[in-house]
């Protein structure tokens, strides 16, 4: 999508009589025979609504004071468009709105909607004044707010003609929920910070996170998506994974389309542009354990609540939660000498010799919590491979944890 | 509830073990400090009568007591000795709080039903440690830990001073006011200037002048005037930092040179960690140059290690971030930001961290069995 520029040579405006700014921008002497004009006036709600949507994507702690801000557009189809962008996601959303003059102009986010949000009319008007400051006005409050021209706005692509496939939000939304936990907040050399999406040898689709201390993915049925071009496979940051997800939360349904290095996702009034990592994700196929000799099966129902009761016995430093697995029964064990001890006892369906094992408590809760299973599978080979965690009614769903050394 | 706080301190500890270890040096002045250059780090007190302390540069020391008896510092050995003390004073109460190592707090609270009165404890305990060691110690009871520890100064050497609650106020009545702890020499002028001599004299302003004078200081310092210190004895806590550092014999400027210092210094550091069963996140360096200007540049680090090389490694890059141009005088390297027992096992190992992790384990064992000089580093074969 291109932005088309609004340039006019206006005439000194007369505002209507009903808007009480008429004093005000009389007051200002215009000499500029070319000025960059917009006036607009919107319900609040659809404004509020909007921006709302784009403040996540607006950098608050950037180097680039631009990226708190976003573009406000008003075109002469009655629409306003609001976009933002933080050089990695860029974010897209229209509304109706009356247009007296269509404009561009950037100003701070956050200030933008902290004003509309507190303003108890049904309408604002949203002027840009001569000396650059876009003025917000509903009833007798009067705000001017710094602006930025729009020409200096970062380039934003988002790409409306590209093919889009309709998806399953649902489906969509369960698959990042139950890998997006395993993202790390920074990079490393083991492990990227990004979700990892590649077709899988039986044309599904997997998605799979990795911290370097854990990973899981889960699949799900090739057909909806495979017309996308994913090559051997693209990594969505973290910060999309979770913009996606928040996106996903109000929509039933979702397009999604590839172009270059950008995944798009297109809902009814919105368009999320994601810059995808052009990162390698580590060979994690090779780590997982193929021969996994031992396994049980416990109640996922008592095996959760059980591990949220020993959580409250691990803290920062002591984090750890010990499997303690003999013939019929699966002891955990938390806490330390600084905290106090936890201990509790679950019945299992394993015959075999004991194994000690002990695990962060986070990972196993994460994992357990991601499961849609009424049971819970735990596999191994010894305490210098990773256990494996599946579920019997989820199948699509696999989780590996390395063990911690205690 | 009146508590009773003891404070434990060796007199001349490192000087005073060399003298057990080296019977001849009994009754002769004894200076336990860095090699041609760097400081004192401890004198006995036959030494202290040439007007040799602590923290004083060696050449001076020198040239105060030719005569003296100049030992580098075995600090492996004043371990060993400090931690057979802290075994026989943890004898007697649990809270014990070492606050370096050859000194202590001891809340003994509530325990004369078990040991008999503080003069006998204090007694019983000189008495262990001289039989177990062959050191003295001086010891000072009081009601909380600032005045047991200007207590045990009093009598030094193997002095014993017991300040009970009443006599609180007449001892500060008559303590001059640069001996209470925190004082330095900036803060002593000031209170000179106000006439201010005694503890008891910092009464005489308000709570409120003191804290614009001093800041958040000047309450403590009210406080303490008052003889008040509520800090608790603290047990048993844990390391914050494993550190390392060297004065040179001379003024290094080659880059080369100063690689090898630290790797010797990271190799001390993580052979510590190691022994001790810690991992540090945060590597900190420190180069103080040849004007005595001092600089320290930290990182941290995305996983704890206690890996010789990647600490080396982080000191090197901070190294090269302050773009030496000047010589220098000393280096340090530290950890902190510490954590020990359990570790979280990674999926990708790294082929070369696991092997200088091996690498790491090797040369411990060989080191602990045949000693440091039996293996070395190639790029340290030439350093002495």
């Amino acid at each position: 999508m291109i932005l088309k520029i609004y340039k006019r040579n206006n005439q000194v405006d007369q505002h209507p009589n009903d808007l009480k700014s008429v004093a005000w921008s009389q007051q200002i002497e215009l000499t500029d025979q070319e000025r960059i004009m917009m006036k607009i006036s919107v319900q609040t709600p659809s404004l509020v609504s909007a921006l709302q949507k784009v403040q996540n994507i607006t950098e608050k702690k950037s180097n680039m004071p631009i990226l708190a801000n976003l573009l406000l557009k008003a075109t002469d189809q009655q629409v306003v468009e609001i976009s933002a962008t933080d050089l990695e996601l860029s974010f897209w959303t229209q509304f109706t709105a009356q247009i007296q003059e269509p404009g561009s102009i950037s100003v701070a986010a956050r200030k933008l909607l902290e004003i509309t949000r507190e303003l108890p009319q049904e309408q604002i008007l949203l002027e840009l004044l001569p000396n650059q400051r876009l003025m917000v006005l509903a009833g007798r409050s009067r705000f001017e707010l710094a602006t930025i021209p729009w020409e200096d706005y970062p380039h934003m692509n988002f790409y409306q003609e590209i093919e889009y496939l309709k998806c399953d939000a649902k489906v969509l939304k369960s698959a990042l929920d139950k890998t997006s936990y395993g993202i790390p907040a920074e990079e490393d050399p083991f492990s990227v910070a990004g979700l990892l999406w590649h077709p899988t040898e039986s044309e599904r689709l997997r998605f799979v996170s990795s911290d370097g201390h854990r990973l899981s993915y889960v699949e799900i049925p090739g057909e909806q998506f495979n017309k996308l071009q994913l090559g051997k496979g693209v990594i969505i940051p973290r910060k999309g994974v979770h913009e996606i997800l928040r996106i996903l939360e109000k929509e039933k349904e979702a397009s999604l389309g590839i172009f270059e290095n950008c995944l798009m996702l297109k809902t009814e009034d919105s368009l999320l542009s994601i810059q995808l990592l052009e990162a390698e994700f580590p060979e994690y196929q090779m780590i997982i354990p193929e021969e996994r000799p031992f396994a049980f099966q416990v109640n996922w129902e008592n095996l959760h609540s059980a591990l949220k009761r020993m959580a409250v016995l691990t803290d920062q430093k002591w984090r750890h939660v010990r499997f303690i697995i003999r013939e019929g029964s699966l002891e955990l064990e938390a806490g330390s000498q600084d905290i106090g001890v936890a201990n509790d006892l679950l019945d299992i369906d394993y015959q075999g010799g004991d194994f000690t094992v002990a695990f962060n408590i986070r990972y196993v809760l994460d994992t357990v919590q991601a499961m849609e299973s009424s049971q819970v599978r735990f596999e191994w080979v010894d305490q210098f491979h990773g256990g494996v965690f599946l579920a019997p009614d989820d199948p699509a769903y696999f989780s590996l944890i390395m063990p911690m050394v205690v | 509830m009146i508590r009773r706080i003891m404070h434990v301190d060796m007199d001349a500890f490192y000087a005073s073990v060399e003298q057990v270890d080296h019977p001849e040096m009994q009754g002769q002045p004894v200076i336990v400090g860095g090699s041609t250059r760097g400081v004192v780090s401890a004198a006995s007190y036959e030494a202290r009568k040439f007007g040799i302390h602590s923290a004083m540069p060696i050449f001076q020391a020198r040239r105060l007591c030719p005569h003296g008896i100049f030992v580098p510092v075995n600090m492996r050995r004043y371990r060993q000795v400090s931690c057979q003390v802290m075994r026989i004073i943890e004898g007697i109460s649990p809270l014990v709080e070492q606050i370096s190592i050859d000194e202590a707090y001891v809340d003994i609270t509530g325990t004369e039903s078990l040991h008999g009165s503080s003069r006998e404890l204090a007694a019983r305990l000189k008495e262990r440690i001289r039989a177990a060691t062959g050191l003295t110690c001086s010891i000072g009871i009081a009601p909380n830990k600032f005045l047991a520890k200007i207590a045990s100064d009093l009598r030094k050497p193997d002095g014993l001073f017991i300040l009970d609650e009443t006599g609180v106020q007449r001892f500060l009545q008559h303590l001059p006011v640069d001996q209470i702890p925190g004082i330095g020499r900036r803060t002593s002028e000031i209170l000179k200037g106000l006439g201010v001599a005694t503890a008891s004299d910092v009464l005489r302003f308000p709570l409120s002048f003191w804290v614009r004078r001093l800041g958040k200081y000047g309450a403590r310092l009210h406080e303490k005037a008052q003889g008040l210190d509520f800090s608790p004895v603290i047990p048993d806590s844990a390391p914050k930092s494993c550190s390392a550092e060297d004065t040179f014999p001379k003024d290094i400027s080659d880059p080369a040179e100063l690689r090898k210092r630290l790797l010797l210094q990271a190799e001390s550091v993580g052979r510590e960690l190691r022994r001790d069963g810690f991992f540090g996140r945060t590597v900190t360096l420190k180069v103080k140059f040849a004007d005595f200007s001092v600089i320290t540049r930290s990182r941290t680090l995305h996983e704890p290690t206690h890996c010789t090389r990647t600490i080396f490694e982080v000191a090197v890059q901070l190294l090269d971030e302050v773009q030496v141009s000047r010589k220098v005088r000393l280096t340090g390297v530290a950890v902190s930001n510490l954590c020990s027992g359990v570790q979280q096992m990674k999926l990708f190992k790294e082929s070369a961290v696991a092997k200088q992790e091996r690498l790491d384990r090797a040369m411990d064992v060989i080191e602990s069995r045949f000693g440091r000089e039996a293996v070395k580093r190639g790029i340290l074969w030439d350093l002495d």
